[in-house]
């Protein structure tokens, strides 16, 4: 039974990341799917629709032998400025969005969270929810909505929350994962401590799964001689929700499912960002021990943490290519597991998955997704600088244009909050006594 | 986990037409496979069933007649689309589900409730397959405790297959040092296959069957062996009812329903050729396993206060002169394939420390001429014992610790569940597991 997910790509950086995302779920499924069929894997993220019929007419997957006629992506495309959405429009990926599908203001939000939330969101918010409507009433049985976006902008962020806010209100079931890019320790956006701040509020309310992604560590992992960074970069991106869908578009004997990422590596409702880590990134490698290793060490994260030196609540790791088995995962999860620190109550918390269909760039991959509390390090740091910039004031009269000043003391205490959520966790030891239910004694 | 709800009616509406096709006869069961585990292990077992009996054992219970003449496996498939297969002859249901999952754990437990309610005459036998212990799902222990519970109030009986022990036997017996879940789901197939293929009951010794009228209560149908020996001779008769005799014999007391497989000869197939057969070191081969699953360094103080723990093993040390650390089964249920199983000796399965003194009638032996598949000769062993509480007690000890932290916790409430279900699964589990320890 296919499952649906529709991504909603917010701002110029949300918008540039979903055009290399489209252009590699393509190819990764041109790769595996050479008759050109409708399939169940391919009905995940795109639709087909035959156009020579006005209006033109939705094929279903059917028995999985349906041609493909013209592919739509499951997408809504949101942006205050023209110039990337209209990019994406013109070039080689246009086919696969309609006029139906997209959302372009003309004034774009100035970096400023306060106007994104305060003024766009409300301004297009029937059209953007008339949009995802459009776009779920395509689907039999709609699961995700994933949202790319920055927080350290205006649009990605101000808008970005006030559409998580939508969602949540208007499809409370349907579960939402967002990528969201945290800007780096020297930010080009100077007003980016008070957007983060404040997109993190939403955030921690609003979503199931957060997937947290840092242009400072994207940027380290690729080869300093690469000629597109920016390129490659949306590449890693993309590969980790390519990697992360696997399982459930295509077959595998462990499948894991986007519900059941949310249902094991998130203990705690609030405690929902996943930092990630993938070997190998773009290159090919196929030596398993190595991915085992490679995927716990601080290099090869997605943001600029260190998980060694804190505590797991959780971590899952899903495997692409049919070379590796249960055992071998089972074996290599026991290796790896003597040197991490796992929290007391959760010191099995694995959760495994096993898919068959390889990536486009290797024969076998592996991504691990960690629920742990070093992520705690960033917000600490994104709390820093804003008080840095709010002790003086500066800015803040941007802000206060559009919303109330007191939204930063919320927004400042709930990230206080949570990191202090994160630090008992943290800190948190084994009791000495576990009160077990007594039985009474057959006898 | 709520579209799998949905299609339930679905399932209710197959289920049905499933059983108006059938007649009130006993010798068949239809198998519902819940979720991935569930379904992947039952693929193997109809595969292992249709390659392993031979062309006389063909209508055993779990096929009928397909509309082309071939056979067709008399399984309900649940994993989000129901799909049924008509049956002519039923006895109860087998349901195959995997702990650690949703799928499989939360709706299994629901559907055997289901089908306990609406067919109270039928039995239903689960099959469980643990999760690995190392995790493969992180809330396995929560979901493995709460489908236990239900399982203990709704199954007759419960099947539980380890995948550690699994994978273990893949690799020191087998020679697979990385198993896949095929190599292991073939595993499980050979053993439920040679229990559940046809086969008919024998007495447990048969030069004693003048002393032990008890055991010969079956004592009517005549039994012709390959070499034209009368069966009646040795009091053998009644084939082997499925489900409701494995019932009956194995789980008759409401408090001890854990069921356990094993299997010889584990043999590699590269192995078989070279590979003389013969009963007294097969059966040894099987008490062995059997005896060496003992409790182990399994901490009795973490679960018995220590003033009744002593009076406990106390007793029965000076009941049995044994150590208290033997697998001790409450009911064992032999089965016997190939050429002599009708005469081998089987006392080694006699043995009064396994069993406790209140058990009467322990021992079941039932057998088949003809062999399993490529295997001379073959025994398979579904026993009532001590060997799952192991792995019960640890997930119980992790699930305690999982739940005084509150971890995951609003994931179920999200469904309506209560710190009080958690409570009364965990009640349910202690008290198998000190009713178990107290055999």
């Amino acid at each position: 039974m296919p499952r649906e997910i529709i991504t909603l790509q917010v701002g110029q950086c949300g918008n540039q990341l979903g055009c290399r995302f489209w252009d590699m779920a393509l190819r990764e499924h041109a790769s595996c799917n050479p008759n050109a069929l409708f399939d169940h894997a391919l009905s995940s993220f795109f639709h087909n629709v035959d156009r020579r019929y006005t209006p033109p007419q939705e094929l279903s997957v059917g028995a999985g032998n349906t041609p493909i006629r013209f592919l739509k992506a499951r997408a809504v495309l949101i942006d205050m400025e023209e110039g990337v959405v209209n990019q994406l429009l013109k070039g080689s990926l246009a086919e696969l969005f309609d006029s139906k599908q997209y959302i372009t203001g003309a004034s774009g939000s100035g970096n400023n969270w306060a106007q994104a939330h305060e003024v766009h969101g409300p301004q297009f918010s029937d059209a953007i929810l008339e949009k995802v409507r459009g776009e779920a009433e395509l689907c039999d049985s709609l699961q995700t909505f994933v949202m790319m976006h920055s927080i350290g902008g205006g649009t990605g962020s101000g808008v970005g929350s006030y559409i998580l806010e939508t969602l949540h209100d208007a499809y409370p079931e349907v579960y939402r994962f967002t990528q969201s890019i945290f800007p780096s320790a020297d930010d080009d956006v100077i007003t980016s401590p008070y957007n983060s701040l404040l997109s993190t509020m939403a955030l921690t309310e609003h979503a199931d799964c957060v997937l947290p992604l840092e242009n400072q560590a994207l940027l380290d992992i690729i080869s300093p001689k690469v000629t597109k960074p920016f390129d490659e970069m949306n590449s890693i991106a993309s590969n980790l929700l390519l990697h992360l869908t696997s399982s459930m578009r295509f077959e595998g004997p462990l499948n894991v499912d986007l519900n059941e990422i949310t249902m094991n590596l998130v203990p705690y409702p609030r405690l929902h960002y996943l930092t990630s880590s993938m070997s190998p990134h773009l290159a090919v490698s196929s030596w398993l021990l190595q991915l085992f290793t490679d995927v716990f060490a601080r290099e090869a994260q997605l943001m600029k943490v260190n998980p060694n030196d804190s505590t797991y609540l959780a971590c899952a790791l899903l495997m692409r290519g049919n070379s590796c088995t249960i055992s071998d995962l089972q074996e290599n999860v026991a290796r790896m597991k003597s040197r991490l620190t796992m929290a007391h109550w959760n010191v099995e918390g694995f959760k495994v998955g096993l898919c068959n269909q390889a990536a486009v760039h290797s024969p076998c991959s592996l991504l691990c997704l960690a629920n742990n509390t070093c992520i705690r390090s960033r917000f600490i740091g994104m709390k820093e600088s804003f008080k840095q910039l709010y002790r003086r004031k500066v800015y803040v009269h941007h802000y206060t244009e559009y919303m109330d000043v007191s939204v930063f003391d919320t927004a400042s205490n709930m990230m206080d909050d949570l990191i202090e959520e994160y630090e008992t966790l943290e800190t948190a030891r084994t009791p000495e006594h576990l009160v077990r239910l007594q039985p009474i004694m057959y006898q | 986990m709520q579209s799998s709800f949905l299609n339930f009616t679905s399932f209710k509406k197959a289920a049905n037409r499933l059983l108006s096709r059938m007649e009130s006869s006993s010798a068949s069961c239809v198998v519902v496979q819940l979720g991935q585990g569930g379904n992947q292990l039952y693929t193997s077992f109809f595969t292992a069933l249709a390659n392993l009996s031979n062309p006389t054992m063909q209508n055993s219970g779990f096929f009928r007649e397909g509309t082309k003449g071939g056979r067709v496996a008399r399984a309900v498939l649940i994993d989000m689309e129901p799909k049924v297969e008509a049956c002519d002859m039923f006895g109860g249901f087998l349901t195959a589900q995997s702990m650690a999952g949703g799928t499989g754990s939360g709706l299994g437990a629901y559907v055997t409730e289901l089908l306990k309610d609406e067919y109270p005459s039928k039995c239903v036998l689960s099959h469980c397959i643990w999760p690995y212990e190392s995790g493969e799902v992180i809330v396995q222990n929560y979901n493995a405790l709460l489908t236990l519970a239900k399982l203990q109030e709704s199954a007759d009986g419960i099947i539980i297959s380890q995948n550690d022990a699994l994978s273990s036997i893949c690799r020191k017996t087998l020679g697979i040092p990385r198993s896949s879940f095929d190599h292991m789901n073939d595993v499980v197939a050979n053993s439920l296959a040679s229990i559940f293929l046809p086969a008919s009951w024998r007495t447990v010794c048969p030069s004693e069957r003048n002393e032990h009228p008890r055991k010969t209560f079956r004592d009517k149908g005549q039994y012709e062996d390959e070499d034209g020996i009368k069966g009646g001779i040795y009091g053998a008769g009644m084939p082997v009812r499925l489900l409701s005799d494995l019932v009956s014999k194995l789980c008759a007391h409401p408090g001890y329903r854990m069921l356990s497989l094993r299997f010889t000869p584990q043999i590699s197939n590269k192995s078989l050729n070279f590979t003389t057969f013969n009963w007294g070191a097969q059966i040894k081969q099987l008490q062995q396993m059997l005896m060496t699953e003992a409790l182990g360094d399994f901490d009795l103080d973490l679960i018995l206060p220590s003033a009744k723990k002593d009076t406990l093993l106390g007793s029965k040390v000076s009941r049995f002169g044994n150590t208290p650390n033997v697998n001790r089964c409450l009911a064992n249920m032999l089965v016997l394939r190939g050429s002599g199983s009708l005469t081998a000796d089987v006392s080694r399965f006699e043995h009064e420390s396994l069993y406790p003194v209140w058990s009467v009638d322990h021992l079941s032996v039932a057998v088949n001429p003809a062999k399993l598949g490529k295997y001379e000769m073959s025994a398979g062993l579904l026993c009532n014992c001590q060997s799952t509480v192991m792995c019960t007690f640890r997930a119980l000890s992790r699930a305690y610790g999982m739940f005084a932290s509150r971890a995951y916790l609003h994931q179920y409430f999200k469904f309506g569940m209560e710190i009080s279900t958690f409570e009364e699964a965990f009640t349910t589990v202690e008290d198998i597991i000190s009713r178990y320890l107290a055999l």
